[in-house]
């Protein structure tokens, strides 16, 4: 039964990544039709990585399958598959070497994380650490952090790239909020030291960044935030409760609504707001 | 359980804090009444004098005041005080300092009660009074009269005497008294107390069963409490929804206009049943609804940034004290972790403090969620316990806990002690006082007196600073009883006061200057002017009005 599943969502992702992807997002003379196309392409591996990292993780696949099918589904996962997108290339190769991780056993295995720089530094070029001169103020850094963690930010207003994102959506949908603060505490009790201390990490790397809020780096934690979702949606669905379970069946209908919202706001809305703003992109769109 | 010698002593100490804290310099800090303050004050002391309120209704169960439909029991509180001490800020500001105070020891008793089954009920009393003594939210509106922090009180000790009467079966009359006085205190009581009442009694449904005839009595005498306001709602409507309707975010227009945009921007060929299904009025609001509600938990808005509106804003710092930013969340590890009976009645007080602000469209406002100050407090407790009874390292912990506090609150107490005083008394509408006491001298010179209402409302720092009489106003004042785009009405003039709504200087200068007659202007309307005759200054020597005259 997870095959056919499984074998849908990566249907669900290859066609809601190339769809129209030679038109909207609206072409510019910045556009670069091969380099969405890689981007759609590493949208999917990274669907595919998710998949396996978390079933190694958690020995759970229908944790994996429902973490894959978040990420799959996120606003800004959706959005960044279809444009030239560093940070989108970055992640599926840090996800690579992840699961390379994961799959030598030997000690040697830690020597692979000095690959993440460099895979970094060759997917991402614009990433902040190998541009920046400057260090951002202590200020600056927590108005930043608590951007990053603000609800405003994660469900309702993505500002990481103001003139060519979807800005009207979060990271998250907001019917995700019940699930993910159900993943957060189950993280928490569970005390995934690991998985926390990447939150946290990620969170500074991304507040650090002297040209937040203009800058992707946080992009690099959607996996982890499709995990936590899923997290949440896994240990709601284990209750027993019929109750509970009706409120969750409740849920998923306000999620495929939301979703459609999403996807008509992308395909008719989402051209029209970013066409005017086109001359202000300077960089591989 | 009896209370400890060192338990009762800490207690003291906290209250006698929280006493200190709320009660110095009280008639200066904040620099001057706001004008919603000098309106229940008037209509204290309109109602002491005449029994009847600025507009002339006899015992109001809800004041009309500026056309906000101020719920009455903060003004009926001010009377013994303005009896005593006569018209002053002293006065205005005392129920809540003395309630605000009171806060923090039922405070304390309530949470003993919600842990009662556990060790640390006692720890986790004192620590949550000390947070909330110390809080700068709960401080900042302790010092003014703003009406919520009266409605806290009523709710706290309505909810103790409830969790009380489980065991004891005498508080709970006094529980629904108390509810009650808390609807009549703050507008927003009159969804949060019975969203509180129901909770209480679904949650405690088993325990009530054997209350039934307390029930019945207590109800009863809570319907009765409430007799009046049904009746003046009856008589009046807006008694009730005066001001919700005019704060409704239906009553703003953004959502509306977004819509009509969205659908402009569909698709020619796209029916009309495609466009509602995307571009419908319960998707645009419960977003919109969703979005007021989460952003009363950002961090920004609760550590950093505060509540932007004035008067509730203390320069460059947020609601809560810093170092509550890593305590909340511990708190909330430790509540969940113990498996704490209280813990989901914890978070529902969140939840239901920040609802009714979520349905209005200036948000985030602290003044509408108040009664979340108090599960703060909890928390902020229950995080500094978690701290100590985990570590082996008890005393340098308990000490660097102090200093985080001490720090965070040494900067709160310069920001709002002597900051907002000297540099941001603009604030809290200073100067009209210093207004009223120079045009006082000078009307008989004047035919008419000419105010500038472009901030707040003057006339009523002409009524509570100028004492007039109140009889006398309520025949005299000329009121159109049109409400502005904020729901507020004005007052044209009385006697030789005129307040002309939407006042220009620049345009009256120009075109239309009354002979024999003084003007009051903002210095911000009349910015480069010098041939004012008099000026009136903010305490750091910024000019705050000028007044002309012409002959």
């Amino acid at each position: 039964m997870r095959l056919p599943i499984f074998i849908l969502l990566i249907i669900y992702t290859t066609s809601s990544r190339f769809f129209l992807i030679d038109k909207i997002p609206p072409i510019t003379d910045q556009t670069v039709i091969s380099g969405r196309l890689l981007s759609a392409a590493a949208s999917i591996t990274a669907v595919l990585l998710i998949y396996f990292l978390v079933k190694n993780y958690f020995k759970n696949t229908k944790i994996a399958l429902l973490a894959s099918w978040v990420f799959s589904v996120l606003p800004w996962t959706f959005e960044q598959g279809r444009l030239v997108s560093g940070p989108n290339y970055a992640l599926n190769l840090i996800l690579i070497i992840i699961y390379l991780m994961q799959k030598i056993k030997s000690g040697w295995k830690y020597m692979l994380l000095f690959l993440i720089p460099l895979s970094l530094y060759i997917s991402y070029p614009q990433f902040w650490m190998f541009k920046a001169t400057m260090v951002q103020s202590l200020s600056a850094l927590i108005t930043n952090i608590s951007i990053l963690s603000s609800f405003d930010f994660l469900f309702f207003k993505n500002i990481t790239f103001w003139w060519g994102g979807v800005r009207e959506f979060g990271i998250m949908f907001l019917t995700f909020l019940p699930v993910f603060l159900i993943g957060i505490y189950q993280l928490v009790i569970r005390s995934e030291k690991k998985l926390l201390t990447l939150y946290v990490l990620a969170i500074f790397i991304a507040a650090l960044s002297p040209f937040f809020p203009e800058s992707r780096e946080f992009y690099l934690v959607t996996p982890l935030i499709s995990l936590t979702v899923a997290l949440g949606f896994y240990q709601w669905s284990l209750q027993e409760n019929k109750i509970v379970k009706a409120v969750l069946c409740c849920l998923v209908v306000l999620m495929t609504y939301e979703m459609s919202q999403f996807i008509h706001f992308y395909l008719v809305h989402y051209p029209q707001q970013i066409i005017g703003n086109l001359s202000q992109i300077h960089e591989a769109f | 359980m009896k209370l400890s010698k060192k338990s009762i002593l800490f207690l003291v100490l906290i209250v006698f804090l929280a006493g200190y804290l709320r009660l110095f310099r009280i008639d200066t800090i904040p620099p001057a009444l706001y004008t919603d303050e000098a309106g229940q004050g008037y209509n204290a002391y309109s109602i002491m004098l005449s029994g009847r309120d600025e507009h002339g209704s006899i015992l109001p169960v809800s004041l009309r005041s500026f056309g906000d439909w101020k719920p009455p029991l903060p003004s009926y509180l001010i009377i013994p005080f303005m009896y005593l001490f006569g018209r002053s800020e002293l006065s205005v500001r005392l129920p809540s300092v003395l309630l605000g105070i009171g806060s923090v020891i039922v405070l304390f008793a309530l949470v003993r009660i919600f842990f009662e089954e556990e060790q640390f009920r006692t720890k986790a009393g004192l620590l949550s009074a000390l947070y909330l003594a110390v809080s700068p939210w709960h401080i900042l509106q302790s010092r003014s009269a703003m009406l919520v922090v009266v409605s806290l009180f009523f709710l706290i000790l309505g909810i103790f005497l409830f969790l009380k009467s489980l065991k004891n079966r005498k508080p709970l009359i006094l529980s629904a008294t108390f509810f009650v006085l808390s609807v009549y205190s703050y507008y927003g009581m009159r969804m949060i107390t019975p969203l509180f009442v129901l909770f209480l009694l679904v949650r405690y449904r088993k325990e009530l069963s054997a209350l039934i005839k307390e029930l019945v009595i207590s109800a009863m005498l809570g319907f009765v409490l409430l007799l009046p306001l049904f009746a003046g709602f009856i008589r009046q409507p807006d008694v009730v929804f005066g001001r919700a309707r005019t704060v409704s975010v239906f009553y703003d227009r953004g959502v509306k206009l977004r819509q009509w945009e969205l659908i402009t921007q569909d698709d020619t060929g796209t029916s009309t049943i495609i466009s509602r299904f995307f571009h419908n009025n319960i998707y645009m609001y419960s977003r919109s609804i969703a979005q007021r509600l989460l952003s009363h938990l950002d961090i920004k808005y609760l550590f950093m940034t505060g509540d932007l509106s004035q008067p509730f804003q203390i320069p460059n710092m947020g609601l809560l004290n810093f170092a509550d930013l890593a305590l909340l969340p511990l708190g909330f590890i430790f509540l969940f972790r113990k498996n704490c009976k209280s813990r989901w009645f914890l978070v529902f007080w969140i939840f239901v403090s920040i609802l009714p602000a979520a349905f209005t469209f200036v948000t985030p406002s602290s003044n509408r969620t108040f009664n979340a100050v108090a599960v703060y407090a909890i928390l902020a407790g229950l995080g500094s316990l978690y701290i100590l009874q985990r570590t082996r390292f008890k005393l340098p912990t308990a000490l660097i806990l102090s200093m985080c506090l001490i720090w965070s609150f040494n900067y709160f107490s310069r920001q709002y002690f002597l900051l907002l005083p000297q540099d941001h008394a603009d604030y809290w509408n200073y100067g009209w006082k210093q207004v009223v006491e120079y045009v006082r001298g000078q009307q008989n010179k004047f035919d008419n007196i000419i105010v500038s209402d472009k901030f707040g409302m003057p006339y009523i720092y002409f009524l509570f600073y100028g004492k007039y009489p109140p009889d006398e106003f309520q025949k005299k004042a000329v009121r159109p009883y049109v409400a502005d785009r904020f729901g507020f009405e004005h007052v044209d003039g009385f006697d030789k006061y005129l307040f002309p709504n939407d006042f220009d200087w620049n345009i009256t200068k120009k075109n239309n200057l009354q002979k024999n007659t003084l003007y009051v202007v903002p210095a911000s309307q009349a910015e480069g002017e010098a041939d004012y005759i008099h000026a009136i200054y903010y305490p750091n020597g910024k000019i705050a009005f000028k007044i002309f005259a012409y002959d």
